[in-house]
């Protein structure tokens, strides 16, 4: 009898505390993969930071007007217009640090428009 | 019969004895009487008898925690997508879940086909029980926490849910859209039936107080599917009557019943525990003809027929708020405006408590002058009132055919991003908004109208036969409340369709 009591016990805590828990949980991880990048004259934010072997959702949002993103020869995404976000995904192979680049001429200064992704070992 | 002695096995169809009738509330049915000239009201089909394994299920104690557990498993994570999820209502599991598929699934399957099943699988008073009886699922003690006080007298009946389902109701325009709204008012029930186990006994929370107990307990008198006694003659022999004292292993009927004698499906929770208790094995499923407790000459009351009222009316309110082309209403019903908003509060609350009431009233009134024969106002219109019950339930299932069919792909969409997220647990978090069935809907919701005038015609005559004794008085008195439900059944129709 004592036994029908500990599971049922556990199945009810599995299902009353175990389902937040886990939806947290899980969103707390999937969050960490989705990286929000904001486009605007003439950066490109945040520094990203990743371990080799692993992939990320980028978030790519223009804030002021039409940019593009571009990691080398590896990525590129020539139209990021505001107000339509994109999502991508970047899988890291090899560890180092890459170059990201504007690839829509976006104004003056369009040349600078830079940023940084940092695939650590 | 004595306690232990086992019942000889019975078989699927039966008719309901001269003795059961009589303690069903049947007894002034004539025996071969037929709903719609088709179902014989005494039918029965004991499902408990023609499947045996069936009764192995209902007597586990385990039957009922699982139940609940499923309840859990839906409710919690809507819970959670409510108090934390997006605020934006059709991307969040709370509202798809409680206002567009619970919804439906109650009225659509649950109330006419399985009673109060909903009951059965409730999360909400889940914590209470558990907590009052020690345990999950054994028993562990015959004595229950808390004070076990008897509600009051004067209480017992359904104008309190009346009253906390209409509050409610004047709130339907943001608790339907709004996540935190719902999940407040979710949690706010399981509180509530907290604190009143803790001075009340057993179910007394679910009996008189749950704001959606009052009609899920009177459209279940509509039900295909009943709990009872089979057959009543063992109950009537056996004087140990562990259903209602409870035994060592199961608990007497948390609902206050009384199993063997209980006429109508009112306030029968499903809870299983009258399965458990009885040691004939003399509880059974049974179906039968839909309807068939509105005929039950037993406990009927103006409490009742406010219910009906409160239903009929709402269901024509909401209809016109929710699916019309008025926009002042929406307004009104969204708290745009203070003095929108009060008026949209007087317009509902006049109509359910006053205008409908005295309208039905008013053609009971001519029904009654036209039988010629002398019955109490009172008996007669509390008792045709019940005859409202069929109209209302099929009002609010065409009501949520508008509710599903527009609105059922948000279901697709929300079990892969039930918090709204941006997650995409199974591939479908970007399934667009599909509405399916809206050329088939109105033939759907007609067909249903019409379905329930004419069963509510057909109960209405019957209760008046009832009333009177005789066929021609009755058939005079019966005729003005079917010209109000024409009326009832035009408007609706108008409102759906029109």
């Amino acid at each position: 009898m004592r036994w029908q009591e500990v599971t049922a016990g556990l199945i009810a805590a599995a299902v009353v505390v175990g389902i937040p828990v886990a939806a947290i949980a899980y969103e707390r991880a999937y969050a960490e993969k989705v990286i929000p990048v904001e486009l605007q004259q003439w950066q490109i934010t945040p520094e990203i930071h990743m371990k080799a072997g692993t992939h990320v959702h980028l978030l790519l949002t223009a804030r002021d007007v039409t940019h593009g993103f571009q990691i080398g020869n590896l990525v590129n995404i020539p139209e990021i217009v505001p107000g339509h976000p994109q999502e991508i995904t970047v899988s890291a192979v090899d560890p180092g640090t890459y170059e990201i680049n504007c690839s829509n001429t976006c104004g003056i200064d369009h040349a600078t428009m830079r940023g940084k992704i940092v695939v650590e070992p | 019969m004595s306690a232990g002695q086992k019942v000889e096995p019975k078989r699927g169809a039966q008719k309901l004895s001269a003795e059961e009738r009589v303690v069903r509330g049947l007894g002034a049915i004539p025996e071969d009487e037929k709903f719609l000239g088709l179902m014989p009201v005494g039918w029965r089909y004991d499902l408990t008898a023609r499947f045996p394994g069936l009764r192995r299920v209902l007597r586990s104690r385990w039957t009922s925690f699982i139940l609940q557990m499923l309840g859990f498993a839906l409710f919690i994570p809507a819970l959670v997508a409510g108090f934390i999820g997006t605020p934006v209502g059709n991307a969040n599991l709370i509202i798809v879940l409680v206002w567009i598929f619970w919804w439906s699934a109650l009225m659509l399957i649950m109330v006419p086909f399985a009673s109060r099943i909903w009951c059965a699988l409730c999360p909400l008073p889940s914590f209470s029980e558990w907590l009052a009886r020690k345990g999950f699922i054994i028993k562990v003690s015959p004595k229950l926490l808390g004070l076990q006080k008897k509600w009051p007298a004067k209480l017992r009946n359904m104008w309190p849910v009346n009253f906390i389902f209409l509050g409610l109701a004047l709130f339907s325009g943001i608790l339907t859209t709004r996540p935190l709204v719902t999940a407040l008012m979710l949690g706010g029930i399981m509180v509530v039936a907290l604190i009143t186990n803790i001075f009340f006994e057993k179910r007394t929370f679910c009996r008189y107080l749950c704001p959606v107990g009052g009609f899920l307990g009177l459209y279940s008198n509509f039900a295909t599917l009943e709990i009872r006694s089979n057959p009543y003659s063992d109950c009537r022999g056996h004087k140990t009557k562990e259903c209602v004292i409870g035994t060592d292993g199961a608990y007497a009927c948390p609902w206050l019943e009384s199993p063997t004698t209980m006429a109508r499906n009112t306030y029968c929770g499903m809870c299983l525990e009258c399965f458990r208790t009885c040691s004939l094995d003399n509880m059974s499923v049974r179906l039968r003809p839909p309807g068939a407790d509105l005929l039950a000459d037993k406990h009927r009351g103006l409490d009742e027929s406010w219910k009906a009222f409160i239903m009929l009316g709402a269901a024509a309110i909401y209809a016109a708020t929710m699916m019309g082309p008025w926009g002042t209403l929406k307004d009104w019903a969204n708290m745009k405006s203070v003095g929108g908003y009060l008026t949209y509060v007087s317009v509902l609350a006049l109509t359910v408590l006053g205008i409908v009431p005295a309208l039905f009233g008013a053609f009971v009134w001519l029904g009654r002058a036209l039988g010629k024969v002398e019955v109490e106002f009172k008996k007669l219109f509390t008792n045709l009132s019940y005859g409202l019950v069929p109209i209302g339930l099929m009002a609010w299932i065409a009501f949520s055919f508008a509710i599903l069919f527009p609105n059922g792909s948000y279901t697709v969409k929300v079990i892969s991003d039930p918090f709204g997220w941006g997650w995409n647990l199974f591939g479908t978090a970007n399934f667009p908004w599909t509405p399916f069935g809206l050329r088939l809907m109105p033939y759907l919701q007609v067909t249903t109208l019409l379905f329930g005038f004419v069963y509510s015609a057909d109960v209405i005559y019957k209760l008046a036969r009832q009333t009177y004794g005789s066929r021609k008085p009755a058939a005079l008195a019966a005729i003005p409340p079917v010209i109000f439900l024409a009326g009832v059944t035009s408007l609706f129709t108008w409102l759906f369709v029109g």
